[in-house]
């Protein structure tokens, strides 16, 4: 991770929370958790480490303000760049494209994201993914609702077990991401739509779903 | 820390220092490096991928640091070795109850329990192989979830185009594309499970009616048989 070369004296202007999170951002996805020193992320950000250490006690705090960083960066843009839907399939898959969308334009958000994960040996992280967690299953188990009740999904379905799989789902997307798994790349944001639309169709209510043709090659 | 051990025949508490001492008695090779991932496994379970040293995985396994060199080059090496036995005790474990079901989309179906089971049943080496992932992109070193993954999808199509072949499945699904939807579904309890998530995938009733509407809609009666 070379760092930025830049006049000094520019740089020592900006050295703001904000500097310090992004420097740190670049750090860790390029070098992991561990491999990234303080003393690295000092010189990325063109300041002392002991200014780094006046906003951020530890690496460790360093590290979840830079993890919530990315959270709301992409739970943000999620948001933003919707396009309308008009119903709960076309709003699902307008999510996961533009998950999968913000995902291919920035890996450096989606190396942090896969990194948490072996942060959550510590019982104090994994409260902290939790809580993370648990407010996008409120707003997605809104949706669901919504969903059931526009007649687009299957009422018989528990609407808090699904916001749950579709969380893991963005979850198993952002990792086919970071693998650089090449299917997923070649494809693009088409993928998550390749992904998303049978499981959608299988969810829909039983009059909704397709009915499978039968083969009539076969007796 | 005092452990339950058979000695003898009979079962006995066996303080640490004994433990230790049993340990360091000349193992063959192949059980010491068996002795040395599980301990990896249990020790990375524990604490992570960064918090956990050679040190602290020589020491869980009762021996050395300069023993566990002797078997690996070092933590990437052994990590390795670790995440490529957890991949394969999982498939041996997956094929062996697949192989007990007479048709394709059977054998899909009990290919997503069997997974679910395997997870909640070996909870902590589930941790261990996710907790292994942040080395990601460090020389391929990522390349074992991937051929994972690229080996299932291999798996999955195969049993759908077979199915499509048999009358089973719809004629007219591309199976590769709707292989990446199954896993998807399929890979979910893996995370959880990675991610210490309890509820809901506890559940296994609900999860498995999902996996089975997925398959019913690509079956060519609506249901699933055998």
């Amino acid at each position: 991770m070379p760092a930025k070369k830049a006049n000094p004296a520019k740089r020592r202007r900006r050295n703001s929370r904000q500097a310090i999170i992004e420097a740190a951002l670049q750090c860790f996805a390029a070098k992991n958790y561990d491999g990234a020193s303080m003393s690295d992320i000092a010189e990325a950000t063109g300041i002392t480490k002991r200014a780094i250490y006046r906003y951020f006690p530890t690496k460790r705090e360093l590290f979840y303000a830079v993890r919530n960083e990315v959270y709301a960066s992409i739970v943000n843009h999620l948001w933003r760049e919707l396009p309308p839907a008009r119903d709960f399939v076309e709003l699902a898959d307008a999510l996961m494209r533009a998950h999968l969308r913000f995902g291919l334009e920035n890996p450096e958000m989606l190396r942090i994201v896969v990194n948490t994960i072996s942060e959550a040996a510590t019982r104090e992280f994994q409260e902290n993914i939790e809580a993370l967690l648990a407010d996008r299953e409120e707003e997605l188990e809104r949706l669901v609702k919504a969903g059931i009740k526009e007649g687009t999904l299957d009422p018989s379905l528990d609407a808090g077990y699904l916001a749950w799989v579709f969380i893991l789902i963005f979850y198993f997307l952002t990792y086919m991401l970071a693998f650089e798994e090449e299917w997923i790349l070649s494809r693009g944001e088409e993928a998550a739509s390749v992904i998303l639309r049978p499981i959608l169709d299988s969810l829909a209510p039983p009059e909704r779903r397709r009915k499978p043709k039968k083969n009539p090659g076969r007796p | 820390m005092p452990a339950v051990l058979k000695v003898d025949g009979r079962e006995r508490l066996v303080p640490a220092a004994e433990r230790r001492a049993m340990a360091r008695k000349r193992l063959p090779a192949e059980k010491r490096r068996e002795s040395i991932l599980r301990a990896a496994e249990r020790c990375l379970a524990r604490r992570g991928y960064y918090s956990c040293t050679t040190a602290d995985i020589a020491a869980e396994a009762g021996i050395t640091e300069p023993i566990l060199y002797q078997h690996f080059d070092g933590k990437r090496d052994l990590v390795e070795g670790m995440r490529q036995r957890t991949v394969q005790d999982i498939s041996e474990y997956v094929v062996r109850r697949v192989l007990k079901r007479t048709t394709q989309l059977a054998g899909l179906r009990e290919a997503a329990e069997a997974a679910f089971d395997f997870t909640r049943r070996h909870r902590s080496k589930m941790r261990a192989y996710y907790y292994s992932i942040p080395e990601l992109g460090r020389g391929g070193f990522h390349r074992t979830p991937v051929d994972r993954l690229h080996r299932l999808h291999a798996a999955v199509t195969y049993m759908l185009e077979e199915g499509q072949r048999l009358g089973e499945v719809v004629p007219g699904l591309k199976a590769e594309d709707f292989a990446w939807s199954y896993i998807a579904l399929m890979e979910i309890v893996y995370i959880a499970n990675a991610l210490g998530l309890e509820v809901p995938f506890s559940d296994k009733r609900t999860y498995l009616e999902l996996v089975e509407r997925l398959l019913c809609s690509v079956s060519t009666t609506g249901e699933i048989r055998g």
